[in-house]
């Protein structure tokens, strides 16, 4: 038989061969340790099947499976460092001497969530925060004595940080605009800030320009940092934003009436938006049950509503009233619309009944929720089609 | 029906359907690179990295699944949950073997780049590790612990503060 030789693939030759020698020692000694004896790729794929607190415990097999692991961003990333202080329960509370061994074996910890009400960020926290690449850092504290604490520690996840949630940050003696800060955030892309002192909003994020999904709330901004002059700080600072990222994408805005009447009053600043949303969603804690207060708003936002030609979900919190569905919501292409706690205002049959499904043929998804969270009407309409009956 | 011949690291030609032969990917890239004629009857494909035990699981595995249907590359997506209990009977039946022939499988299929033994093979051995703790699953693979006490203690300790993300 003529045979004619083909060259078999060179991939990965030499360390296929020590992989099998590996293999062959292993048998022998009957050790079958997949960390060592298979290739990264395999390994990677393994573990991929392993959630992440559980990757965590494995890890204790061995030093070999520890750095494995943790050397992994693929795998870290699936993990969320959370401390929460005061520490209630079991659980031990975050020392130093953690802080320490956690820096020193470093694994590649990527997110981070930090809960610190009573004491603010502490020696450890502040250790752990400037030692590792963090890409996702959520905080809710109450504990910074003035705008420089808080820029320190933006500044010690500035280079790598993706996505940033601030929740009732808490700037103890807020000095009004002493210093500029230049802060860029090269990779930041998602930013969420909800209660918090009125510096959060106007300062440290002025510089970013690379958003594509932005949240914003301020319900009980007022608590954080009262004074009439804070609150235009603030809502200045919340259309800047707005102005400076072009590529927003999804924005939620829950806004108390200060900021609702700031924004929705300015039509200047509603003009010269240029970002084009895919999702949106909007809430206002309205004080006066009067709709004729917010005429002037609520048709802005409509405008702002309309022009706004991509759209593809909608969702009304604390509802702006009829009015955006019956001028609205009947003319745009959306996919998703939700409404929570729509009885705010009148009869909510009525409202409802404005809502006309008959010329809404796009949308798939509807969902109407009332105030205590239970759901009225939900309908799911795949093929888009006229079948939708509540 | 056309066959090819495969030839193992200990010289043993295997003569199967070029369908079966084309669901390793190093294969089929190795026919279309060099241009093997899919006529000629006298073509011997050198496998050097899978010995002959090997190899005919391999085949008997990829005549089983010939027909199944070519993953779509979107089941590669990161958000997808990763199921591991999802075996079919005739697999696991197949991957009930000894673990050095299933580390063998698995190098095997990684050389071969036949996805679909790889998958199930990989999630053989997840749920070896699946659900055990760190003593139960060095038992399985016969692993030796070289933490001492007290830096176990601190791993056990620092895990605490990890949270699913």
């Amino acid at each position: 038989m003529k045979t004619k030789e083909v060259m078999a693939p060179k991939k990965d030759e030499i360390t296929w061969k020590s992989i099998t020698n590996n293999i062959v020692k292993a048998i022998k000694n009957k050790r079958y340790d997949p960390v060592e004896l298979l290739p990264k790729n395999v390994v990677d794929k393994i573990f991929d099947y392993i959630k992440g607190k559980e990757l965590m415990t494995v890890s204790l097999v061995n030093h070999r499976w520890y750095n494995f692991i943790g050397k992994s961003e693929r795998h870290m990333s699936k993990v969320e460092i959370r401390i929460v202080e005061p520490r209630t329960g079991r659980l031990p509370l975050f020392t130093m001497r953690d802080a320490t061994f956690m820096t020193q074996n470093r694994r590649k910890y990527q997110n981070i969530s930090l809960i610190s009400l009573e004491f603010g960020l502490r020696t450890q926290h502040k250790l752990l925060l400037a030692n590792f690449q963090w890409r996702i850092v959520r905080l809710i504290c109450h504990g910074f004595k003035t705008q420089i604490d808080l820029n320190n520690f933006l500044g010690m996840i500035e280079p790598y940080v993706e996505e940033i949630v601030l929740r009732s940050i808490c700037i103890k003696k807020d000095i009004l605009h002493t210093l500029e800060q230049n802060f860029t955030f090269p990779r930041l892309m998602k930013l969420s800030i909800r209660n918090c002192s009125a510096y959060v909003y106007n300062g440290p994020f002025n510089g970013v320009t690379n958003l594509y999904s932005l949240n914003i709330g301020t319900e009980y901004s007022s608590k954080y940092s009262p004074g009439k002059h804070k609150g235009t700080l603030r809502n200045q600072g919340i259309q800047n934003i707005m102005l400076n990222n072009h590529y927003l994408d999804e924005l939620e805005l829950f806004l108390s009436q200060e900021d609702f009447d700031a924004i929705y009053m300015n039509e200047r600043f509603l003009r010269n938006i240029r970002f084009s949303l895919y999702s949106l969603s909007v809430g206002c804690f309205i004080q006066q049950d009067n709709e004729g207060i917010n005429i002037v708003q609520i048709n802005n936002f409509i405008r702002f509503l309309e022009s706004q030609k991509y759209l593809v979900e909608l969702n009304l919190e604390k509802w702006l009233g009829i009015l955006v569905l019956e001028c609205s919501v009947n003319d745009m292409q959306l996919r998703g619309l939700t409404i929570t706690t729509f009885e705010q205002f009148g009869q909510h049959n009525d409202s409802v009944d404005h809502l006309s499904l008959q010329r809404n043929q796009t949308i798939e998804h509807l969902r109407i929720w009332t105030q205590n969270n239970s759901v009225v009407k939900e309908i799911v309409n795949p093929s888009g089609h006229r079948s939708m009956q509540y | 029906m056309q066959t090819i011949k495969l030839q193992s690291s200990d010289n043993e030609i295997f003569e199967c359907d070029l369908a079966v032969a084309k669901c390793s990917a190093t294969i089929r890239t190795m026919l279309e690179d060099l241009g093997i004629d899919e006529n000629s009857e006298d073509e011997v494909v050198p496998l050097p990295n899978v010995n002959s035990a090997i190899l005919r699981k391999v085949i008997q595995f990829c005549t089983y699944h010939k027909d199944d249907p070519v993953p779509s590359s979107t089941d590669d997506d990161e958000n997808k949950e990763k199921r591991t209990d999802d075996i079919t009977s005739w697999d696991a039946d197949f991957l009930k073997v000894d673990q050095g022939t299933l580390f063998e499988l698995i190098l095997a299929a990684n050389y071969l780049d036949i996805r679909s033994l790889l998958d199930v093979t990989c999630k053989t051995v997840a749920n070896m590790i699946k659900g055990k703790t760190p003593d139960e699953i060095r038992k399985t693979f016969n692993i030796k612990n070289d933490f001492t006490p007290a830096e176990e203690e601190q791993v056990r300790k620092e895990n605490t503060w990890c949270e699913e993300k």
